[in-house]
């Protein structure tokens, strides 16, 4: 055997390569890229399918690459957060180390704020407190049996319930919120809202409880408010559905009504023209402001500023703790009716209104200007949303009308109400709407189209409601307060 | 217009106007800090036949304004099916190509190519199943029957209902 024969079979090459070499006496090594396709394609033509098709798998596993071993990381996770999660549950059952890749929380927190979702705050905080406890007795070592107690389920002191699926363990021993299981569970939450799968309790409110309609509503986590016909204000514990307090003190309906948890403070506005700020440590009225001549019908109270509008035609500015209380920053006038309801933006400092006139106005708070006016309805607008992105707007038209928030161009108009639109809430993928048609509906904020139709359930004019992620509450002419969960068979821990 | 000279890992020198080279950050960058080099610009990364179709992108899209902000990227990952209709055709290459592509543009910062080439990685993916997904990337099922099973009903919650 010659030595440079040898030397080619020590390189690796392949023996038929070699035999080819040695009986034609031309090198593979030498042949262009061209040449070399050029005799393949001939070869081709002279092969049985069967061999063909043993090509043809050949060449597939030649042609398509794992990408995930191939390029780095952060590269790969692009890719990922390209995906939605219905995929990325498919790429988890590709193989193993797919399956690694894709359970990465960091992805589905990614995934999870991209839906404009959110958690709850003080749940999280209280999440990474029970890890920091954790990790402090796993650190000594001697309490591994309290330890264990602990990872099995904790109860928090607000009830909440923490478990071994809220926690991810990473590679390196650290703890994370398992953020695929909660993109899991805020999904089926979404699927409730839009399947109408909740579960309600009603408040018939009897003599004991409000004597009359209920025209407002307000709730966090803790307590519900309401206001009431029968001039009072009610304050309830909201787990227990029980009547804590009653605020006395309007000598007219309370007609609207905005409390601040941060400052334990509740501001309401009146048919007796006024309206109060209430200090919840003491339950009595701290400032009363008194200007308008007719019925407040709508407040706002952010910031320093309390925005009261009325069916005087006017919007009032106030300064909450000024010394003088009845003098106001400003008075907008503008409005040729009733001005039924008002928003306003801390960011982009305006005030939107809608009036019995049929128009929105748009104002800025800071000079009481008017900068616009929108003539999207053909009747009375009783209630308005704005978060600057968009207006949107339920009248007596029977139509709720969504308004891009910059340009004021009418962009949709949502029809299904048989009476008035009276009152409407919105967040990122939804709007609520309640009206004297006594339904209650759910809308796609971003299509418009109708996702639920909840019914006449108050068997009345529905006056005011509001949701947050879990529930939706409403009240209703009929003096009924209706609660909705929509958290059934979903843990809703850290929501 | 001046002209910028690039060597591919192969040695083959490509000469290009300096707008085009500096559709890659690294290469701007360098030549902000460097300024004007009559030597060319080594690329140790990349194959000429790689710096080739990375030129042709950059020739195409020379003119396109990118202020490179994390507010536009934020936008870019929501459109994140559409690919225009040049780049579709320019990305139409197969893997092996496709996978070096982004590697390259990865290394020469050029985000846009590199968005355009996972954008086609991930539509690769959409809506196919497992097995799909599979062929399309040759990657064999180490799951055993059991696992698959079970993963299959851990992941039950996705499907539409």
């Amino acid at each position: 055997m010659d030595s440079e024969a040898l030397n080619a079979t020590d390189e690796g090459f392949n023996e038929i390569g070699t035999e080819y070499e040695r009986e034609t006496g031309i090198k593979l090594n030498d042949l262009t890229t061209e040449q070399k396709f050029d005799i393949i394609q001939q070869l081709f033509s002279e092969l049985p399918t069967s061999k063909l098709s043993q090509l043809y798998e050949k060449l597939g596993s030649l042609l398509h690459k794992d990408f995930l071993e191939v390029l780095p990381v952060e590269i790969c996770f692009h890719v990922f957060r390209l995906l939605g999660g219905r995929d990325l549950v498919n790429c988890a059952r590709v193989s193993r180390s797919w399956k690694q890749y894709v359970d990465d929380p960091t992805l589905w927190k990614w995934l999870f704020e991209r839906n404009g979702w959110t958690l709850n705050r003080s749940v999280v905080s209280e999440f990474e407190e029970w890890i920091r406890i954790r990790f402090s007795l796993n650190s000594s070592n001697s309490k591994s049996n309290l330890d264990e107690t602990l990872y099995s389920t904790y109860m928090g002191p607000r009830g909440t319930h923490f478990a071994p699926c809220h926690c991810y363990v990473r590679a390196d021993g650290s703890i994370c919120l398992n953020w695929k299981y909660l993109y899991q569970q805020r999904l089926l939450l979404q699927r409730n809202w839009t399947n109408g799968n909740y579960v309600l309790t009603r408040i018939v409110c009897s003599n004991r409880l409000h004597m009359d309609s209920v025209y407002c509503v307000q709730f966090d986590d803790h307590f519900l408010f309401t206001g009431s016909r029968d001039k009072t204000i009610r304050v309830w514990e909201l787990q227990a559905r029980r009547l804590l307090y009653v605020l006395a003190g309007h000598t007219g309906s309370v007609l609207c009504l905005q409390f601040d948890k941060k400052r334990n403070l509740l501001v309401s506005g009146s048919s007796d023209t006024t309206i109060i700020v209430w200090d919840l440590a003491t339950l009595k009225p701290l400032q009363t402001f008194r200007g308008h001549t007719d019925n407040v019908l709508g407040l706002v109270f952010q910031d320093d500023y309390i925005i009261s509008c009325s069916k005087d035609h006017t919007i009032r500015v106030w300064q909450y703790g000024a010394a003088d209380e009845n003098a106001c920053l400003y008075v907008l006038r503008g409005h040729l009716a009733a001005v039924n309801s008002v928003q306003f933006n801390s960011k982009t400092h305006m005030i939107v209104s809608a009036s019995g006139d049929h128009t929105i106005r748009i104002w800025n708070v800071k000079t009481g200007q008017c900068l616009g006016v929108l003539h999207g309805h053909r009747r009375g607008i009783a209630c308005v949303h704005y978060d600057g992105k968009n207006i949107i707007s339920g009248s007596s038209d029977l139509t709720v009308r969504i308004f891009d928030g910059k340009t004021g161009l009418l962009l949709r108009s949502l029809e299904g109400h048989s009476e008035l639109v009276r009152t409407l809430q919105c967040d990122i993928e939804k709007v609520v709407t309640g009206s004297y048609d006594g339904t209650i509906k759910i809308w796609d904020r971003n299509s418009g189209s109708l996702l639920c139709d909840l019914g006449n359930k108050h068997g009345s004019r529905i006056f005011n409601l509001q949701f947050d992620h879990k529930r939706l509450i409403s009240c209703s002419q009929d003096s009924q307060i209706l609660i909705w969960d929509f958290d059934l068979g979903v843990d809703g821990t850290f929501f | 217009m001046s002209k910028v000279k690039l060597l591919s890992s192969d040695n083959e020198e490509f000469t290009v106007d300096r707008i085009v080279a500096e559709k890659s950050i690294l290469i701007k960058n360098m030549l902000e800090d460097m300024g004007e080099m009559n030597v060319p610009i080594p690329l140790p990364n990349v194959s000429s036949n790689v710096l080739r179709k990375i030129i042709e992108w950059c020739e195409h899209h020379k003119n396109d304004l990118y202020t490179g902000n994390e507010d536009e990227t934020e936008i870019r990952l929501k459109k994140s099916t559409d690919i225009d209709e040049w780049d579709q055709k320019f990305i139409s290459v197969d893997q092996e190509m496709l996978f070096e592509i982004i590697l390259a543009s990865n290394y020469l910062d050029i985000k846009p190519l590199l968005d355009t080439g996972c954008k086609t990685i991930a539509n690769m993916i959409r809506g196919k199943s497992p097995e799909d997904i599979r062929k399309t990337f040759n990657i064999p099922n180490d799951f055993t029957p059991e696992e698959e099973e079970q993963i299959r009903k851990e992941n039950e919650w996705a499907e539409d209902r």
